[in-house]
């Protein structure tokens, strides 16, 4: 079957796939240029004609001219983002492939259905992780091998609990707020049990893994690369999370930091 | 001198970590031990011999960056995926934590130090990122170019 045919058929299930297309690149944390820009030229594969793609950091706005002549508008409203690469990288393949040959229907749905199902990591290796992050990072900032393993110990709790508040379905900020201020307290504890010297060197470690440092980035690439609503939207993110980290941090560091 | 390599080694490990958070499988893992502290090195190398933060951090990402690129052809994968975890040791987490924190401690100058600083380093990041995307788009474009005009 021909491009042009598959559109005639139906236009409207097409643009849905093409939609979760794009709203799975934005969930996994690519540039807003990259989602336009794929949305776009999968549009122009199947021949419709007149695209106007419009992504910021939570919504995608897609109208499209059907070969027909039909005007349709379909938006995708595009909740939490999760960096994934591994579904990135799937997606850009499945979209090069359907701009060389594009597929029919049924194909290109059984196809973004096999992405979504991408496996991730089991919860015990990225814990490990979490783990290893820890540690790294308080080295890396000058901490000693005491205080890397007490980052790795208060790292593995700060999967515990992320894991934790994400089942309760918590809005993110406050989410934030809530593992940085229960792992200060547990790097309070273990520095007063003697494992580890420096709370600051300790709790430096668990915060690379908390601040959002690759979404600030990818903003910041946004803004530069036109998006700005986009890149604003993300960076005010980013910057009101990194609040709420700091407030849990600074209220039990300095509050109960202080009376022990 | 041992700190630095220290330094080194676990800012790569970092990388490695967040790689696997990324979802990032196979032997590729590799390759951001060896991305990130390549980048960081960079960074330490300039930072020590007069460089601006700024500049120490463009350099350091366009290293990172041109590495990506060229993986990015012999292995087949989008460059955004090598790209980010090797990144990772640059990243101004620290300061952009350290800025807020000042913040609501009310303590301005800190305040306006780091922030400034987590901007700056962001913003060199993303310059360096652009303009190995610019140069190597031009240099395959030139030789998409030659290569239609020989046939």
């Amino acid at each position: 079957m021909s491009a042009t045919q598959i559109v005639r058929e139906s236009p409207d299930a097409l643009l849905t796939c093409i939609l979760d297309m794009g709203e799975m690149l934005l969930s996994s944390g690519a540039e807003i240029v990259r989602v336009e820009d794929t949305i776009a030229r999968l549009c122009t594969a199947y021949g419709f004609c007149h695209i106007n793609v419009f992504s910021i950091t939570s919504s995608i706005v897609l109208t499209v001219q059907c070969p027909d002549e039909r005007i349709i508008t379909q938006t995708r409203r595009v909740p939490g983002r999760n960096t994934n690469m591994e579904k990135i990288a799937q997606v850009n393949a499945l979209s090069r492939e359907i701009c060389r040959a594009p597929m029919v229907l049924d194909d290109f749905r059984d196809r973004i259905a096999a992405i979504q199902k991408t496996r991730t990591y089991s919860i015990w290796v990225q814990c490990l992780c979490y783990a290893l992050i820890s540690a790294a990072f308080s080295v890396f900032f000058g901490g000693t091998a005491w205080d890397g393993f007490a980052a790795a110990l208060s790292g593995i709790l700060v999967f515990g609990i992320q894991h934790f508040t994400q089942n309760l379905r918590m809005n993110g900020i406050l989410q934030s707020l809530l593992v940085s201020a229960f792992t200060a307290l547990v790097v309070v504890m273990l520095v007063r049990v003697g494992i580890g010297n420096a709370p600051e060197k300790i709790t430096i470690g668990n915060i690379m893994l908390l601040i959002p440092g690759v979404a600030f980035t990818t903003s910041l690439r946004d803004i530069i690369n036109g998006d700005t609503i986009a890149g604003l939207v993300g960076l005010s993110e980013a910057v009101l999370k990194a609040i709420a980290i700091a407030i849990g941090f600074a209220v039990v560091l300095v509050g109960i930091g202080g009376i022990l | 001198m041992m700190e630095y390599i220290i330094q080194t080694l676990m800012g790569a490990i970092g990388s490695v970590g967040f790689a696997v958070l990324f979802n990032v499988r196979g032997k590729r893992l590799v390759l951001f031990f060896l991305g990130g502290a390549l980048d960081w090195a960079v960074y330490l190398l300039c930072y020590h011999n007069g460089c601006t933060g700024f500049v120490s951090m463009f350099f350091a990402t366009m290293t990172a960056a041109l590495t990506s690129e060229v993986l990015a052809r012999i292995i087949h994968t989008p460059v955004l995926l090598l790209l980010v975890p090797m990144l990772v040791p640059l990243i101004p987490g620290g300061d952009l934590y350290r800025s807020m924190d000042a913040l609501i401690r009310s303590e301005k100058e800190y305040f306006l130090a780091y922030g400034s600083s987590a901007i700056t380093a962001a913003g060199a990041i993303c310059l360096g990122i652009i303009c190995i995307t610019a140069l190597t788009h031009i240099i395959f474009s030139i030789g998409d170019h030659f290569r239609k005009a020989n046939h």
